[in-house]
């Protein structure tokens, strides 16, 4: 409905913020700017790298590393091409000739100084993810404030006895400071190219008023608070924005909760109206998509183009080399990855935002913003940022409804997470009330406390992998020697000893993992996941709380909290293929162990009909059958158990524990052999916690039936299970009261975390014939969605089997 | 036909009986076409119409049968060899060999269904009670519960199974699950209004005003269906009339017209109109059945929208799609 403008006055702004449809639509401006950024989607990027670098300036060279990491840092920000465009509001885009510039961090250590660390194991870089800067106190108090706290830190450790140790602490505090500064000199190059754009002729005066008061939005913030809505978001964006050229690409957290005072101070006093603030809000949102890329050939070269000598083994010119997959030691144990699994994150850069959710004094958070940035996710249906609902049991109805209504529109955004469920979880690890409420998604779906964390992922606890490792005594197919020998599995007699034996291999891997963190971080010489002995973050450490106190980085135990998500995976066919083994084997005794196991040796070549007997037979997660889900919550139950047993040895170090994939079910898949829910050797595994492919027979209640039987209450890190709709079942109103129904119940009845997507297998399988027509087809992929011909061809077909079995 | 006096609406005070058995063919989760909310429906087998249009013609015998998809076939031929009956042989056709049954000497025993894994051969109807039948689908309440749905009751035509459709619908109720029961509307008026005593919602076919046609197009006549009707509607509290829209049959606006007309003459004021399902030939194939009508694509959404037109003009409200 579109309320008329003399409704409006009577129209509360949380209503109008709802309902307007005015607001679902793009202004001529916001028109003008979409055109811009979905042409410079297809056109080719640029890589660019300042010239000089830190270490060549005599004067620079016997700094410490860090000062010369923040050195360079600030030299990208002073000196990368930008510039201000016809119609931006919010500036802060680097573009050269119209042609979208990736900026890097010059070299800023010695030859000397890399070889070093390469023989230590280690290595020099700089750029991290997966953590949150808190950005009400960016927004809040501004970057002068937070600098007083620095200035402040160093006149006291100045005052202590000079050590190494100090000087290392004096150090990060002027990289602090180096870094900080940097920043604000940034906005105020915009302040003064708006300014000097402002005063050029041929400009009308609208546009010249909107420049003049661009500059003084640019010199105010974000070293200043911000005071207007305008403000907020740009100063937001300065520092999102100087932080992604640097290298460090961070998710964003609850966007709606800390823009919104400004927003709501404006509003009281009539100094803004939601159309304005919509604008705003919708220039924010092509900012998010200014790298976007959806053309394949821009993005990569292929392997044998390496090969033929036509480019580079590098990434060059804003290009991924596509050079297959490889397996190397990843952590604490080797894993498979492939260089195209860069194609579907490309285009979200994990700039994650959530809405909504129970506030820290246990309110709701939901706000006009909350609508707002919905408004701008239906309206421009791009894969970035990746957006969150937080629901919980108050939720308002209307906000059920709306995110019904705009997960129809397809593309499977927004994602939602249950409250009731996540928070809980986080008081149980230990984090008080009010800082759980805080929680925040990080790059992907996996959790953190917004603002407060140095988040990472510990991967590897494939449920179906150490299934394997029972039957072959230790020994992976593909990876070799993993695990402990679990015994003969010929000489089992009953289920039990198979699942104890799985137990002990879980087991086994939970605590080396759990171990390779913990004594890493605790010694310092962990060097995984951006954490490393020569890795700094001076900047983001100034603005996630507790560094500056702790006078330590946020990789090195700054951050009020250190996570390590430790991720279950497979966990949907683990537990199918463990329900086929009790079938099959030990309860109903239709075939011995070591048949089963002559099967999987040939891959099931040869054993059709036993394989096809196995798929339509044995009980399957995801059905609400008891005979499988039950086997499921004792292999879940033991992860949690476990998991928190060896986490108990590491009391710094929070390890929230999820089950999921993220994108990653076909890599995942490739480092398992066959197994005995009739997969064939290297398959795709099922997505997150979502039903197996093809296994899912009974509809989405059942699978969520199955999916609640799980301890899912335990798995702080998250739990996504997807699911996928045809549009046809959910059209007009009753199909999105229809879906808001089915949202509301899995938060009531402590689901996790839910993803719906609303697709239609005929559309994708047309964006394979013709991707030139299909370049804005949004798909989700486990993790985040992504634009369906960015993706490699192996994983578009498995996408549209996935799509065509009800799965995504 | 007995008549028997109109029941008043509300039949909770009966207990229900939970040891009535049922033949059903299928539960379908998450339905999206037959009512509002999430809802299960719950198809039962036997309909004494044989619509020509039937999507779902494996519903229309109240019997067990055995369904072949062929394209679901490997070629292990382990059916042959358990057939007690030797029923089934290998044929012939499109340049590969598919199963044959014959029906004749067919007992549906279940063994071929038994060992066929691919799922190319498939009993179609199981005995179920209505405890049994209550007990699954209440596991889904919480679903029902939140987004107003519940249970829809279709088929073949619930009737033709009245005992365990009434006691099934009934204890629904008492179990505080909203009931939608989805009829063709024939038979005799003691049945029907029973039924309709125990659903919430009544969700009820009209296919052809024009009895000649309806006696045509479903082999039966449509004098004792539109009786009913005209008796529901004076004291059903939530009945919906749906026309399905079958192309070059009834979805002429002549026909959608009479349809409209018909039942703006009831006092009713809202009218349903489902589009063609173009997926139904297959399923003739399954049970060896010639699917007489030509394969149709389903209207257009302008299409739908002109037949809505010509009922808004009749004075109702209009939905397109279930």
């Amino acid at each position: 409905m579109t309320i008329d403008v003399g409704e409006l006055t009577q129209v509360e702004p949380l209503a109008q913020a709802r309902q307007d449809m005015e607001l679902r639509t793009c202004t001529e401006r916001i028109r003008r700017l979409l055109a811009v950024v979905q042409e410079r989607m297809t056109t080719k990027q640029m890589a660019w790298c300042p010239d000089s670098v830190p270490q060549q300036d005599p004067d620079s060279a016997p700094l410490p590393l860090v000062v010369r990491h923040a050195q360079a840092f600030a030299q990208v920000l002073a000196e990368m091409p930008i510039t201000i465009e016809a119609d931006d509001l919010i500036v802060g885009n680097c573009v050269a000739e119209g042609v979208i510039v990736r900026t890097n961090v010059a070299d800023y250590a010695s030859h000397a100084e890399r070889d070093q660390a390469r023989a230590e194991g280690s290595s020099i870089g700089a750029g991290l993810s997966h953590k949150t800067p808190y950005y009400y106190d960016v927004l809040g108090r501004g970057l002068s404030s937070i600098l007083a706290d620095v200035e402040g830190k160093v006149a006291e450790v100045s005052g202590r006895e000079p050590s190494a140790e100090r000087d290392a602490v004096l150090a990060h505090y002027q990289a602090m400071i180096v870094e900080s500064r940097a920043v604000i000199g940034m906005a105020h190059r915009y302040a003064d190219l708006a300014a000097a754009l402002a005063a050029g002729a041929a400009l009308s005066a609208a546009r010249r008023a909107e420049l003049v008061e661009i500059a003084a939005v640019c010199r105010r913030v974000p070293e200043f608070p911000a005071r207007s809505f305008h403000e907020a978001i740009q100063s937001f964006w300065f520092v999102h924005y100087a932080l992604f050229s640097t290298g460090t690409k961070l998710s964003c957290g609850r966007l709606d909760q800390y823009l919104h005072p400004s927003l709501q101070a404006e509003l009281g006093a009539g100094q803004i109206t939601l159309p304005k603030a919509q604008e705003l809000i919708d220039s924010l949102w092509l900012r998010f998509n200014d790298r976007a890329q959806i053309c394949r050939e821009n993005f990569f070269v292929s392997a044998e183009e390496v090969a033929d000598g036509k480019a580079s083994g590098k990434p060059r010119g804003g290009v991924t080399v596509d050079g297959g997959p490889s397996v190397g030691d990843v952590g604490h144990r080797k894993r498979f990855s492939f260089a195209t699994d860069a194609a579907d994150a490309i285009n979200h850069f994990g700039q994650n935002i959530l809405l909504s959710g129970v506030l820290p004094d246990g309110s709701d958070g939901t706000n006009e913003l909350t609508y707002l940035c919905l408004n701008a996710l239906q309206k421009f249906a791009f894969t970035s940022p990746v957006v969150t609902v937080r629901l919980h049991r108050d939720s308002p109805r209307d906000l059920l409804s709306r995110t019904a209504d705009v997960l129809k529109t397809g593309g499977g955004m927004p994602y939602v997470n249950n409250d009731d469920v996540l928070v809980p979880a986080y008081v149980d690890l230990g984090v008080p009330l009010a800082d759980a409420r805080d929680y925040a998604n990080s790059n992907c779906w996996e959790t953190m406390i917004e603002g407060k964390s140095d988040q990472e992922l510990l991967r590897g606890m494939n449920f179906l992998l150490f299934l394997e490792l029972v039957l072959y005594r230790g020994r992976s197919k593909v990876l070799g020697p993993l695990g402990p020998d679990t015994g003969d599995p010929l000489g089992f007699t009953e289920f039990d000893q198979l699942l104890q034996a799985w137990k002990i291999q879980l087991d086994t891997q939970l605590q080396q993992g759990i171990d390779f963190i913990g004594t890493g971080l605790a010694d310092g010489t962990l060097e995984q996941s951006s954490h490393g002995k020569y890795k700094y973050n001076p900047f983001l450490s100034a603005l996630t709380q507790d560094c500056v106190a702790n006078e330590r980085d946020v990789i090195r135990g700054g951050a009020r909290y250190t996570i390590w998500h430790v991720m279950g995976e497979a966990v949907a066919n683990a537990i199918d293929a463990m329900a086929a083994i009790r079938k099959m084997v030990f309860d109903d005794g239709i075939i011995t162990m070591a048949a089963l196991v002559e099967a999987l040796e040939a891959n099931w070549d040869g054993h059709d009909d036993l394989r096809q007997r196995i798929l339509a037979r044995c009980p399957r997660f995801a059905n609400n059958d008891d005979y499988a889900d039950d086997i499921g919550r004792e292999m879940m139950a033991w992860f949690v158990e476990r998991s928190r047993f060896h986490a108990a040895r590491y009391p710094q170090t929070i390890f929230p524990i999820s089950v999921g994939t993220f994108s990653w079910y076909a890599k995942i898949g490739k480092e398992v052999g066959p197994t005995p829910d009739g997969r064939f050797a290297g398959e795709a595994i099922a997505a997150n916690f979502s039903p197996a492919l093809g296994a899912d027979m009974s509809g989405p209640t059942a699978a969520i039936g199955s999916y609640l039987k799980m301890p899912v209450a335990d798995l702080a890190a998250g739990a996504p299970i997807d699911l996928r709709f045809s549009s046809s079942g959910l059209q007009g109103v009753a199909g999105t009261e229809r879906l808001a129904g089915l949202i509301d119940t899995f938060v009531g009845m402590g689901g996790n975390m839910l993803t719906v997507t609303v697709t239609d297998a005929e559309e994708l399988k047309r964006a394979l014939i013709e991707p030139e027509k299909y370049r804005h087809l949004r798909v989700r992929m486990g993790g985040w969605s992504a634009y369906f011909v960015m993706l490699g061809e192996q994983q578009q077909r498995l996408h549209i089997r996935r799509v065509e079995h009800g799965l995504v | 036909m007995t008549e028997v006096p109109v029941m008043t609406p509300d039949a909770r005070g009966v207990a229900a009986v939970g040891s009535v058995e049922g033949l059903l063919l299928d539960i379908d989760r998450f339905a999206a076409h037959d009512g509002p909310g999430i809802r299960t429906a719950v198809f039962l087998k036997g309909c004494p119409l044989s619509c020509a249009w039937c999507h779902s013609p494996e519903s229309r015998r109240h019997d067990t049968e055995i369904l072949y998809q062929s394209d679901r076939c490997t070629g292990c031929w382990l059916c042959l060899e358990v057939c007690p009956e030797r029923a089934l042989s290998k044929l012939q056709r499109d340049g590969g060999d598919v199963v044959a049954l014959d029906r004749s000497q067919c007992t549906v025993c279940d063994k071929c269904a038994e060992v066929c894994y691919p799922g190319a051969l498939k009993v179609a109807g199981r005995r179920i009670t209505v405890d049994e039948l209550v007990d699954d689908v209440a596991r889904d309440r919480p679903f029902f519960e939140r987004s107003g749905g519940g249970v829809t009751l279709s088929g073949g035509e619930p009737a033709r199974q009245f005992s365990f459709s009434y006691n099934f619908l009934l204890a629904c109720q008492q179990r505080g699950i909203h009931t939608a029961l989805e009829t063709t509307g024939y038979g005799r008026w003691d049945v029907i209004s029973m039924l309709a005593n125990v659903a919430d919602l009544l969700l009820f076919d009209l296919k052809f005003v024009d009895d000649a046609l309806h006696r045509r197009m479903t082999g039966v006549s449509n004098r004792v269906i539109q009786e009913n009707l005209q008796r529901l509607a004076t004291w059903h509290p939530d009945l919906q009339i749906r026309v399905p829209c079958i192309p070059g049959i009834n979805d002429s606006a002549r026909h959608i017209g009479a349809a409209a007309r018909f039942v703006a003459g009831l006092g009713l004021h809202h009218i349903v109109l489902l589009p063609y399902n173009g997926a139904a030939g297959a399923k003739y194939g399954w049970i060896d059945q010639p699917f007489v009508l030509a394969d149709e694509e389903t209207q257009s959404e302008e299409y739908m929208t002109s037949l809505a037109d010509i009922c808004r003009g009749e004075g109702l409200t209009v939905q397109v799609g279930g």
